[in-house]
């Protein structure tokens, strides 16, 4: 597939980092699928490798392998207000586009906020930072966009949606990093959290996952 | 059949991955005197000493070159006495993985006196991929020479 006249650097002059007129891109959706810039890629591995790097590399070999990576924590972090939360990935289901609920008459208040249309199911959607009493505004790191998500969990067959300012992505931490609550951590707060991982500039609060739905499910009570 | 691909000279060459414990980048050797051109030395493999071949130097005579890209095929190697050993094998590009199917493996036709290890032939777009067998990759006098304190033991 390399063709003359292309292989060099053709990603940025017709690709998707160029004006995009390259006719297999029609085809591949991006360059990454292309196998010319694969083979690109691949030819940056054929550079000579530093004079240390042998060495540097045979003492980790020669260690036992550290499979204690295996063990680590999953969870999805999200931003409520100026809080970051984290919720175990198994209970995570999606994260969709935001949409307003659709209150319910006399049903609807600050925790259970309405229904909400995923996917053609109808979802209960809930305030978390109501329930949480996290208070709104304040945004999130600098200098990046925050896309706010409408968050899809489940437990045991109940299945609820909330809106989050942010969707971080999954993070994995090891058991051993989760710290208890600073005792100034406000009561709401401490009743959902299970304890706290250190982030890189923030503190990240994991959810008890069992305290959460079951204040979920007293919410929609009337 | 998934190949692990790597390259001699100018043409490409496969593994089955069936064959292959681990590839780890290419670290410093503990050199042996006397071993031929094609053994590149000892390597500490997590606390056990392992012979590593060279690829390369055995079929081209040409030692591999110092890139990122090769690296060392860590493989499991059936001893005389029917135990197995870990056997290095130093290889330049090894940076993909061809799948093939069973029937996409066809017989060489020849047969190299001095090249017993070679097993069969991928025909691929891009160029042939020869297949090496680990097994037949050691002369009776390399294989004798590397793994004689297994044997004996």
């Amino acid at each position: 597939m390399e063709q003359p006249g292309l292989s060099s650097a053709c990603w940025k002059e017709t690709g998707v980092f160029g004006d995009k007129s390259c006719p297999e891109l029609a085809g591949l959706g991006h360059c990454r699928h292309c196998p010319v810039y694969t083979a690109a890629g691949r030819r940056l591995l054929d550079r000579q490798s530093p004079r240390d790097y042998p060495e540097e590399l045979a003492k980790l070999l020669a260690a036992p392998k550290d499979e204690a990576e295996a063990e680590t924590l999953s969870v999805v972090v999200f931003r409520l207000g100026p809080e970051l939360l984290a919720l175990k990935t198994v209970f995570f289901q999606e994260a969709a586009e935001t949409v307003p609920p659709h209150s319910i008459p006399l049903r609807t208040g600050e925790v259970f906020t309405g229904i909400v249309n995923v996917n053609g199911e109808l979802i209960c959607c809930m305030s978390l930072a109501a329930l949480m009493e996290i208070p709104a505004g304040e945004t999130g790191t600098v200098g990046r966009t925050a896309y706010p998500r409408l968050v899809v969990v489940a437990r045991q067959g109940h299945r609820f949606a909330f809106a989050a300012d942010e969707v971080l992505g999954v993070r994995r931490f090891p058991p051993e990093a989760l710290r208890g609550l600073p005792a100034t951590a406000a009561k709401s707060v401490r009743a959902l959290t299970a304890g706290i991982f250190p982030g890189e500039d923030r503190t990240i609060g994991l959810i008890a996952e069992e305290k959460l739905f079951a204040a979920l499910t007293r919410s929609l009570a009337p | 059949m998934l190949l692990l691909q790597f390259q001699a000279g100018n043409d490409r060459y496969g593994l089955d991955v069936a064959e292959v414990i681990e590839v780890v980048p290419r670290v410093t050797f503990r050199e042996l005197p006397h071993a031929g051109p094609a053994v590149a030395g000892l390597i500490n493999y997590r606390g056990t000493p392992v012979p590593v071949v060279d690829l390369t130097a055995l079929i081209t005579g040409i030692a591999s070159r110092p890139f990122f890209s090769t690296r060392i095929i860590l493989t499991d190697y059936p001893d005389r006495a029917g135990g197995h050993r870990v056997l290095g094998l130093m290889a330049e590009r090894v940076t993909e993985t061809v799948s093939c199917t069973e029937g996409d493996v066809q017989p060489l036709g020849v047969n190299l006196a001095a090249a017993p290890y070679l097993g069969g032939i991928c025909l691929r777009p891009g160029g042939a991929i020869l297949r090496v067998r680990v097994e037949d990759l050691l002369t009776p006098e390399l294989r004798a020479a590397l793994f004689t304190a297994a044997e004996d033991g």
